[in-house]
């Protein structure tokens, strides 16, 4: 195949793309995201009744904030408190006691099969 | 509801999508007043924002509820991010609610995606900078409204897995690039989902853009031929 036939060809697939996603906009497949695509969006509106996790906006707004103000305390078994104590002290260049490093690992240890445990247990059927 | 409630209420139920994301931008001097704009605000958009998510990713985010916390997360957006809406240059109340709703829609598509790369219902994590710059100024050019009108016929002419590859795939269009990419994790969770390849989603992918190409081609000719 030429490299003029090969562009050409790029340029007609280029262009179907366009047009189909143009179309999946108005098959209300892609959420209309400029202001021409609301238009037929809110024409076609389906009067489809709200969830009952939607009706409440002020009840939606307070389980936001409630949610949201302890999503980003996850703990990791990267980051127990095991985990950070070993850091700590090779940070400040300590020496730890053989002993208190078993201890130690023995701790993390059980904690990671814990989180093991605690995830198995969400994810089966 | 107090009487001053309900006298806030009759008000902001008078201003414009414009100033209620305004007053939402002041949450941190007025919480009570952002609030109360929020909830307005919500109260005229969500039954909009709702329908078109139920209809453009009920079948990729699970459903009902999935689609659900789609739409509360972009509202939790839009009360945290209000003062980026660009109204600039606004004043009818009818084309701010249609840049306003365009909007609500760029927010609820960005979040849908993460939600898709997570294979989490719904991210959260807290979009940077740079992603608000582009959710508010984002704009794609429509198409010609005969061509879409045959290539929508063509779409749904597709089997059912060749729509939802192409209904995916679609999620990450980018009208500036010429070669158009799923994300890997988002193309590895997809074909665990048909029970295929990622490398079988691109000759999926490929034999229904034919099909479109041909059912084009084909409807021109019997255009011609009338």
């Amino acid at each position: 195949m030429s490299r003029k036939k090969r562009n050409a060809d790029d340029a007609e697939d280029r262009a179907i793309e366009f047009d189909a996603r143009s179309a999946l906009a108005e098959l209300g497949w892609l959420p209309p995201t400029t202001e021409a695509e609301v238009v037929p969006a809110e024409a076609r509106l389906p009067e489809s009744p709200l969830p009952d996790s939607l009706a409440d906006a002020e009840a939606l707004l307070s389980r936001s904030e409630e949610q949201f103000s302890g999503s980003d305390v996850v703990t990791l078994p990267g980051s127990t408190n095991t985990e950070l104590t070993l850091r700590r002290a090779a940070r400040e260049g300590g020496t730890i006691p053989p002993e208190i490093e078993k201890r130690m690992r023995r701790d993390r240890q059980q904690e990671e099969g814990q989180m093991d445990d605690k995830e198995h247990g969400q994810n089966a059927p | 509801m107090t009487t001053d409630q309900a006298s806030q209420a009759r008000g902001l139920a008078e201003d414009s999508d414009a100033d209620l994301l305004g007053y939402m931008s002041l949450a941190a001097d007025d919480p009570a007043g952002a609030k109360a704009a929020w909830a307005e605000f919500y109260r005229r958009h969500v039954r909009y924002l709702y329908a078109v998510c139920l209809r453009a990713y009920g079948p990729l985010l699970g459903g009902e509820a999935g689609v659900a916390d789609l739409v509360a997360e972009t509202f939790k957006r839009v009360y945290e991010h209000a003062d980026k809406f660009d109204a600039v240059g606004l004043t009818d109340p009818d084309q701010l609610r249609l840049r306003t709703r365009a909007w609500l829609g760029r927010i609820a598509q960005r979040l849908a995606q993460t939600a898709l790369r997570g294979r989490s219902r719904m991210p959260t994590k807290l979009f940077d900078h740079d992603y608000w710059q582009s959710v508010s100024q984002q704009d794609v050019p429509a198409g010609d409204s005969e061509t879409s009108g045959r290539v929508r016929a063509a779409i749904e002419s597709l089997d059912e897995r060749e729509q939802i590859v192409i209904r995916t795939t679609f999620q990450w269009y980018q009208p500036d690039k010429q070669h158009q990419r799923l994300p890997n994790d988002v193309a590895a969770d997809l074909a665990a989902n048909l029970a295929t390849t990622p490398e079988n989603l691109r000759q999926i992918r490929r034999r229904a853009m034919r099909k479109i190409r041909e059912y084009l081609i084909a409807s021109a000719g019997a255009g011609e031929t009338r």
